[in-house]
């Protein structure tokens, strides 16, 4: 829940009017770059979903791919329409962090497993997750069910944590086809339920138990994510 | 779609999963004429706002118009303030203006079988056109329904009265007092009457509310303003969004109105969590790299790291003041001016430290400077950092260390390049004047120019100059008859001025004296009204939610065109003192709610005390009311009795979503007066320190990793 856009104007109005216009310290937040949020705010009368066409993608995951030997990610987050092939940025134990490829920008997400448990950057982010069970249900490929815990900040910066349970249903073979990537999966689908909501994840995982893609909630205000492994 | 198996859906509902919850205890958002959470028109009822909400509600109809602020101060308990104006009520003016506090409490929520009981208090202090008290019930009938039923004294007791309870002083215009007393003896006496009503959620945006009204507007009826036919108020409610709705009622058969009710909770910020940019990741280091202290050795090394640890933090926006670095520990010295959330600040921080500093380097230690003094020191193992960076963030508030510097030993001292260091910013203001009954709002807009140099550590130079552009507060031209030295009460004369004004100029030194112990002294022009001579002494553990402190303060009245003139003490009310001062006591209760104390003599030389209490919300927002009484009688004191407000702070980042440490803050008076005045001087301690002591950075730990 977001204030209404005309309160947002109305108290930015006036606290507008007590800050300082240009400054050289770092608390400056001026007058300029709250109008700017406010105009903003205004404008993001739903999302305006982003067509990239499937030549482009395909043309970057390429020149990624041939940039270096390391792993690549394509990331698509569905609410936004946006679309990134990424790279790691680092490695801690059986996380990792991956950014965009190709540009400086700091935005991340972290996985384990192959499986988003966090991001960073995006706004109403997901701080961590416990993905545990999830994975050994999906290592195992049986039917099943396990929990999933998702936390994220609330509007006093708590940890605020949702609590999902997950049927697992094993959902045939099929090929994928990602990047260098060519192998046969099962395709894992799962149905979760929070004390809010239902969401649907669903997870493809290779006879060696490596997760290729992964379709996954991340929050209300985040929504759907797919990340599929190009190498 | 994705297929979900009959069998999968079954084998949920076994696990016994919660279902959606759907009682909501009878909160609503909207308000009553009154402008206090209920869904009724003129009458109360056991209806709550959801926590924290702020609603403001304003409300016309013939002649009649008022202004409510509301607050859900905890759950059960809520607040408001009122401007009332009401024309031609009495032949003193023309248009009648009274201010009203409200109490309103839930004593008992609903059942299953009883409805929720609250019991209120309106008009409570001050000259009661308004005042009433109630105890009222409310019970939900399914989803939509909502029936009220009250017993009401007062304004609520004054039509159809059922009977009689003890005696109540009428209401009267010429009551000769000074108002802003607690009628405590009135309070549920005189005649009580019941009234009742049921509002209906008719679509996701309509409410429909009728009510049997006991109010009778007995003084509007005299004063032949306001004719009522039948007992009977009805009302429809829409809501044009999320945070406004529109009401139009009908009031007795005779008038027609309306109101506009905004909504506002602190607890919904822009954006949850922020939409600054991600941090730098933690940099595992490799096994057995530890054991390497090669580096030690090397010349140059340490200037090397160094420069890129300050590099690192650049890119947070954090600034390395100073470092200290060897084999096995780094302590670094950080100045944060942009992250409000100080957890956030010490993450970001230690997480640059694992990126830059040798891999034997296991301790890593961080003191935040406040004005040039260390505020804290914060301790955290390069392990833990390194295990627990995709952890829940509780398991790295436990591994987190806090020591008051001077305990913890030395310090880094600063690089030679951080004094001096000049500060400048420029921007707009506001200054408004509020509840004047010839014109309630006046208000000035100019602009403004602060600059501050920080000479060296805890030294500071500041100065802030003001150019009214537009406005109106000019206009104001009271009587000042005041009894007592006229330490606030010219206020007027301060706002005449049209030429640059000086806000303040002073030199202040910060300092830290023992462990646990923090001083400041500030000389100068020091507030647009007073200059002279500010020294305080505070009293803070670092994980401590007490704190003590002392201030003492020698001033002099400045000129009234704000430049670098003083002029005389003597004022008509009488001298103004040499000396005020004041002993504190500040304690936050770890449940949402502050506490503050202040003790001592206040500008007009008047002993007393103040109480304050805030409700503060952990993402920085604070709402507050406090009241101050000294030893000048009522009657000296003059109207309103005793000087009492509310106070609030808004953080900036709230609303913009990203960090940033400015806010905006402001105090509400009904009415300024001389008594319990106290001097207004910049940085004083409390405010300085206390968001890098524990328990602050604990609040919003949850922006750690952020």
């Amino acid at each position: 829940m977001t204030p209404s856009k005309t309160l947002l104007l109305a108290v930015g109005v006036l606290t507008a009017l007590s800050m300082a216009g240009c400054t050289n310290t770092r608390q400056g937040v001026s007058v300029l770059s709250v109008g700017k949020t406010l105009i903003d705010s205004r404008r993001a009368q739903g999302p305006a979903k982003k067509e990239i066409p499937d030549s482009v993608v395909q043309r970057e995951i390429r020149r990624a791919l041939s940039s270096s030997d390391g792993p690549f990610a394509l990331m698509q987050i569905e609410g936004t329409g946006s679309v990134a092939v990424l790279r790691v940025i680092e490695t801690n134990g059986p996380y990792r962090t991956w950014s965009a490829w190709g540009t400086s920008e700091r935005r991340s997400v972290s996985t384990r497993g192959g499986v988003i448990t966090s991001t960073r950057g995006l706004g109403t982010d997901l701080m961590s997750s416990s993905v545990n069970g999830l994975l050994g249900m999906l290592s195992r490929r049986q039917d099943g069910i396990e929990r999933q815990v998702l936390r994220h900040l609330d509007g006093e910066n708590q940890i605020e944590e949702t609590e999902a349970y997950c049927a697992f249903t094993p959902d045939g073979r099929q090929t994928y086809e990602g990047g260098a990537l060519r192998l046969a999966v099962t395709r894992i689908d799962v149905f979760c339920k929070t004390d809010t909501g239902t969401f649907n994840n669903y997870y493809l995982v290779s006879d060696s138990g490596r997760i290729v893609e992964a379709r996954t909630w991340l929050g209300e205000g985040l929504g759907y994510f797919t990340l599929s492994h190009l190498r | 779609m994705i297929r979900t198996p009959t069998r999968v859906l079954v084998a949920l509902g076994m696990f016994g999963l919660p279902a959606v919850a759907s009682a909501d205890d009878l909160i609503t958002r909207t308000t009553n004429n009154y402008g206090t959470p209920g869904g009724l028109i003129d009458m109360p009822t056991a209806e709550v706002a959801p926590d924290g909400e702020l609603t403001t509600n304003v409300t016309y109809f013939d002649g009649f118009f008022r202004t409510t602020l509301s607050f859900q101060i905890t759950d059960r308990l809520s607040g408001s303030f009122r401007y009332a104006g009401t024309e031609d009520i009495t032949p003193q003016f023309s248009t009648y203006y009274d201010r009203s506090f409200d109490l309103r409490f839930r004593l008992f929520d609903e059942t299953d079988f009883t409805p929720a009981v609250s019991v209120g208090l309106q008009d409570f202090v001050g000259t009661g056109l308004l005042s009433g008290e109630y105890i009222v019930a409310t019970k939900s009938i399914g989803d939509r329904l909502r029936v009220t039923g009250g017993l009401g004294f007062g304004r609520f007791g004054s039509y159809a009265s059922d009977g009689s309870f003890g005696t109540r002083t009428p209401f009267s215009f010429n009551q000769g007092g000074t108002g802003g007393q607690f009628n405590i003896d009135d309070w549920f006496q005189g005649d009580y009457a019941f009234f009742g009503g049921v509002s209906y959620q008719a679509t996701d945006k309509l409410l429909l509310s009728a009510e049997y009204s006991s109010d009778n507007y007995d003084t509007a009826q005299s004063a032949g303003i306001l004719k009522r036919s039948i007992p009977w108020n009805f009302a429809a409610t829409y809501q044009v969004s999320q945070n406004t709705s529109l009401r139009a009622f009908a009031l007795h058969g005779e008038e027609f109105g309306a109101s506009l009710t905004f909504n506002l909770n602190p607890k919904n910020p822009s954006v949850k969590g922020g939409t600054e940019l991600a941090p730098l990741p933690v940099a595992v280091r490799g096994p057995r790299s530890a054991e390497d202290l090669g580096w030690t050795t090397q010349p140059g090394r340490e200037q090397a790291i160094t420069a890129s640890l300050e590099q690192s933090l650049q890119q947070s926006d954090l600034d390395l003041e100073g470092m200290t670095l060897n084999g096995r520990s780094a302590h670094v010295r950080i100045r944060n001016e942009k992250y409000d959330a100080t957890s956030q600040a010490l993450g970001r921080t230690l997480r640059s430290m694992s990126r830059e500093l040798p891999p034997s380097v296991e301790m890593l230690h961080v003191t935040l400077i406040e004005n040039g003094i260390p505020a804290s020191t914060m301790s955290f193992s390069r392990t833990d950092l390194e295990r627990l960076e995709h952890r829940p963030a509780r398991e790295a508030l436990a591994a987190a260390r806090f020591t008051d510097t001077l305990r913890f030993g030395d310090y880094p001292d600063p690089f030679e390049s951080v004094y001096p260091r000049f500060e400048w910013s420029i921007g707009p203001y506001l200054r408004t004047s509020l509840f004047d009954p010839s014109n309630p709002l006046r208000a000035d807009i100019g602009i403004r120019a602060k600059a501050k140099y920080h000479l060296g550590s805890g030294w500071i130079v500041s100065g802030s100059l003001g150019q009214k552009v537009i406005g109106n507060l000019d206009s104001a031209v009271r009587p000042n008859n005041s009894q007592l030295p006229q330490v606030r009460s010219d206020v007027d004369r301060y706002n005449r001025t049209d030429e640059p004004f000086i806000e303040n100029l002073t030199v202040a030194k910060y300092g830290r004296l023992w462990p646990d112990f923090y001083s400041r002294v500030t000389a100068g022009y020091l507030e647009r009204m007073y200059a002279g001579i500010s020294g305080e002494v505070l009293w803070k553990p670092v994980d401590s939610r007490l704190a003590l402190g002392a201030e003492i303060n020698y001033t002099h009245p400045r000129d009234f065109d704000q430049q670098f003139g003083l002029r005389s003490r003597v004022t008509p009310g009488g001298t103004i003192p040499e000396f005020n001062g004041h002993v504190s006591a500040y304690y936050d209760f770890g449940n949402g709610f502050h506490g503050q104390i202040d003790a001592g003599r206040y500008l007009a030389g008047d002993w007393g005390g103040t109480i304050t209490l805030d409700r503060e919300f952990a993402n920085g927002w604070k709402i507050g009311a406090f009241a101050t009484f000294t030893d000048v009688p009522a009657s000296q004191f003059g109207e309103g009795s005793f000087d009492k407000g509310i106070r609030f702070t808004v953080p900036l980042s709230w609303l913009v979503g990203t960090p940033t440490k400015q806010k905006a803050s402001g105090v509400l008076r009904p009415l300024t007066r001389d008594g319990g005045q106290r001097l207004e001087v910049d940085g004083r301690l409390y405010d300085t320190i206390r968001e890098s002591h524990r328990p602050e950075v604990a609040k919003s730990w949850g922006k750690y990793w952020r």
